[in-house]
């Protein structure tokens, strides 16, 4: 029995007898084994010898003061199973059973040495066998408990749930911290029970579980969902849930890891808290500075009129006038006009506190739009003549029945007329025009060919105190206030207004006013123009803090509204939830490409024509997507409003529609 | 005589203030706006010109710098004549060049004094 190779073995021999031990060296060389091996005789030598490492050992069963079963116990004793044989010169029945009870793999007669190698053979291998065996359940065992204490003490709620049973089967501690009760309650409980009932958008937790429940029956996977825990107490915890199948014989076996999401709210919260505050505190900071500027105006608009009104006062009391000289009633003219031009100044003050307030009164009564109109345009004859400017007026047949406080139109009308007269020059051309618009509605329309607004101008002339031109050089004087008052008094009316211009060409200011007047609840406002119902809503979809800040004021300033989307994520959820009037997408967030952002949104529908304005770093950027313009970083205002504005999209003018065709 | 350009766009002040100016012997040269002033100054040089801030174009501030910027001109006491009152209007004035400060409304009194020390001052130093 001769193996090819040979095979390396230490052998310990316990024999006392030299041919003995001679002939198991022969027969254990002749089988091949390449042996390394050590005789000893007795009990001290066995265990000096069992110091050192040993394949196997084989031993005598008869010795002097010394026998096979206790050199067996000793090596079983002081080794890690090392295998053992007994080659006795006297075999009996008796003798082998307790060999083998103690632990011996063979029981061999020295008569029989052709039977030593197969047998050597056997017990080594019977050995490497249970020793493979022993590493490997140690190993399961080690990884067993590992995996256990992952699961008990993992810092996440962790729960199993049978699909067959629907049970939970297991819970760690984290689980049942998270809903208040003890590991052994969550077990054999179910899901829903810790579920509540409706969930944070309304739907049935129930029905959902069950959708959820039979879908993973038939082998689909789920992607991670946000759902309403209910712990002991009753409470409600918002959190996620990723569900895993667990690997394993048993393929019913769920894996749930909840995640509670209150910190991650708060923070959340916190976060937006916080530029919301940031913003409000520039828009306080602006409003306040928009106040001051407006002081400083009226206060030089006030001191005009008296200019006038003191001035040639004092040199008629004082007697400088002669009272029959031409200048005496001229002066008293000039006191007169000077006057009643404080007199509209103080009035529209007013009305702009009453609509602040919420407190502007109606009378509304049946009216003749031709009648007002003409009265309108008479007001403004001087004007217009000494400019030498033709006022045309044309109100449509069709409106008829027109039910409105007169002196709110007129008010209106005067302020778009005046403001026509004022920045036509002269030899123009103004049309005042009353047409119909929808059934319930008609236009008010003021068409000059005056100097006309710049586009980045547009969005700042219905807005209170904002004066196209800052400083000393006002070409045009006026308070500030004839548009941004007759804006509030068309929408207390349930109306709208808007302009159309092009520079050098000349503008149309427009009102849409309801046939008859109905009664809008008007509530106090504060100066700042704010976010209304109407209020171009932008979504800005940026990650850079100071660009988000940059764009956020600039749209905030001029009266539109805006909501922040700092992840594609989050562009993409925003944008199932509700509808934008223009978004501003910049190219490179965090977590996606803008563009794939925007492919994302226009081929699922939920931004179908909205306008997308690109803000980017990225030079020469190619997109064979709608956008509708590329703004370069560092980005400027003006060109953001600009763009807008081209794109059709103006702050508080949501109803009117602004283009072609006025 | 003295000759004074009254400066303003708004044509009542200018009516107002030309009336108090022409009463206490003066002549008067009127302007509406900072072209027609520097016209009216090539034309003829003023004693003294009373000049309104607010105007069409080039502003009554600027107008002053360019004035006092010029050595043919730089002599010529200015007045400014205006309702801008707040608080740093003066030192806005001051600062541009402006020798004298007015607000409107005016003290159709007090002016023509103002007016006639600048213009002794402007006679004595010529």
């Amino acid at each position: 029995m001769s193996s090819a190779t040979s095979k390396a073995l230490r052998l310990l021999v316990v024999e006392d007898a030299d041919d003995d031990y001679r002939i198991l060296l022969r027969e254990v060389r002749r089988a091949g084994y390449d042996v390394v091996a050590e005789r000893v005789t007795n009990a001290s030598e066995l265990a000096k010898a069992l110091e050192q490492k040993w394949d196997l050992l084989i031993t005598d069963w008869m010795l002097p003061g010394f026998g096979g079963l206790q050199a067996i116990e000793m090596a079983i004793a002081h080794t890690d199973g090392m295998p053992c044989i007994v080659i006795s010169g006297t075999p009996n029945e008796d003798e082998a059973m307790s060999a083998m009870r103690a632990g011996a793999l063979d029981f061999l007669s020295k008569d029989r040495p052709m039977r030593f190698a197969p047998a050597i053979e056997r017990a080594l291998r019977e050995a490497s066998e249970t020793r493979a065996k022993v590493a490997f359940e140690k190993a399961l065992r080690l990884s067993e408990e590992r995996y256990r204490s992952a699961f008990e003490l993992a810092p996440e709620a962790l729960l199993t749930f049978d699909l067959d049973g629907l049970e939970i089967v297991d819970a760690n501690l984290a689980a049942a911290k998270l809903y208040g009760r003890s590991v052994e309650q969550l077990r054999t409980g179910n899901f829903v029970d810790n579920s509540a009932v409706t969930l944070a958008d309304g739907r049935d937790s129930l029905a959902v579980a069950t959708d959820i429940l039979l879908r993973m029956r038939a082998g689909q996977s789920i992607a991670p969902f946000e759902w309403l825990a209910r712990n002991s107490d009753g409470e409600e915890i918002p959190v996620e849930v990723h569900l895993v199948r667990l690997a394993g014989d048993n393929p019913r076996l769920v894996r749930l890891t909840v995640i509670d999401l209150r910190e991650r709210r708060k923070l959340e919260e916190v976060r937006q808290r916080t530029i919301e505050l940031e913003l409000q505190n520039r828009r306080i900071q602006e409003a306040n500075r928009l106040k001051s500027e407006f002081l400083a105006n009226m206060s030089h608009e006030l001191r005009t009129p008296l200019n006038a009104i003191i001035g040639f006062s004092e040199l008629l009391h004082d007697g400088q006038v002669p009272p029959t000289s031409p200048e005496h009633h001229e002066f008293l003219g000039d006191i007169l006009t000077s006057g009643k031009h404080l007199l509209q100044l103080i009035n529209d003050v007013l009305d702009l506190a009453k609509v602040e307030a919420g407190k502007l009164d109606f009378r509304p009564e049946k009216v003749d739009l031709s009648k007002l109109v003409n009265e309108i345009v008479s007001i403004t004859r001087t004007t217009a003549a000494q400019k030498r400017i033709n006022v045309d007026q044309t109100v449509s047949p069709e409106l008829v029945d027109i039910v409105l406080d007169p002196g709110r139109f007129k008010q209106v009308a005067y302020n778009f007329l005046s403001n026509a007269l004022k920045f036509t020059p002269e030899q123009g051309r103004v049309m005042v025009r009353c047409l119909p618009d929808t059934a319930e509605t008609f236009r008010l329309e003021v068409e000059d060919t005056g100097v006309g607004i710049a586009p980045s101008d547009l969005g700042r002339l219905f807005v209170e105190f904002q004066q196209l031109e800052q400083g000393t050089a006002k070409k045009h004087q006026g308070t500030g206030l004839g548009l941004a008052l007759s804006r509030r008094l068309v929408e207390a009316q349930g109306g709208s207004v808007g302009v159309h211009s092009t520079p050098n060409t000349g503008s149309t200011f427009h009102a849409v006013l309801p046939r008859q007047h109905i009664v809008v609840p008007s509530l106090p406002r504060t100066l700042t123009p704010k976010a209304r119902t109407g209020t171009r809503t932008i979504l800005i979809v940026e990650d850079d803090d100071r660009d988000r800040e940059l764009i956020a004021s600039t749209l905030a300033g001029v009266g539109y509204g805006f909501e922040i989307a700092r992840t594609g994520r989050d562009a993409l959820a925003r944008c199932q939830e509700r509808p934008f009037d223009a978004v501003t997408l910049d190219l490179l967030l965090p977590d996606m490409s803008g563009l794939d952002v925007l492919d994302t949104l226009r081929v699922g529908g939920w931004l179908r024509d909205t306008p997308v304005i690109v803000v980017t770093i990225v030079p020469d950027v190619k997109t064979a997507m709608s956008v509708s313009e590329i703004l370069r970083k560092p980005l400027d205002g003006s060109a953001l409003l600009s763009a807008l504005e081209r794109a059709g999209v103006r702050p508080g003018s949501a109803q009117v529609p602004v283009g072609g065709g006025e | 005589m003295s000759r004074i350009l009254i400066v303003d766009d708004n044509p009542t002040n200018l009516k107002l203030v030309s009336y108090v100016v022409k009463a206490h012997g003066h002549d008067v040269a009127t302007a509406g706006d900072a072209m027609a002033a520097l016209a009216s100054i090539e034309q003829q040089r003023p004693t003294l010109i009373l000049m309104d801030l607010q105007l069409p174009g080039i502003d009554g501030l600027e107008l002053t710098r360019r004035l006092k910027a010029d050595p043919t001109t730089r002599s010529i006491p200015i007045i400014a004549v205006t309702a801008y009152a707040m608080k740093g209007d003066l030192e806005k004035a001051l600062a541009a060049g402006c020798d004298d400060y007015v607000t409107k409304p005016i003290d159709t009194r007090t002016l023509p004094d103002v007016i006639a020390r600048h213009v002794a001052r402007a006679e004595r130093a010529s």
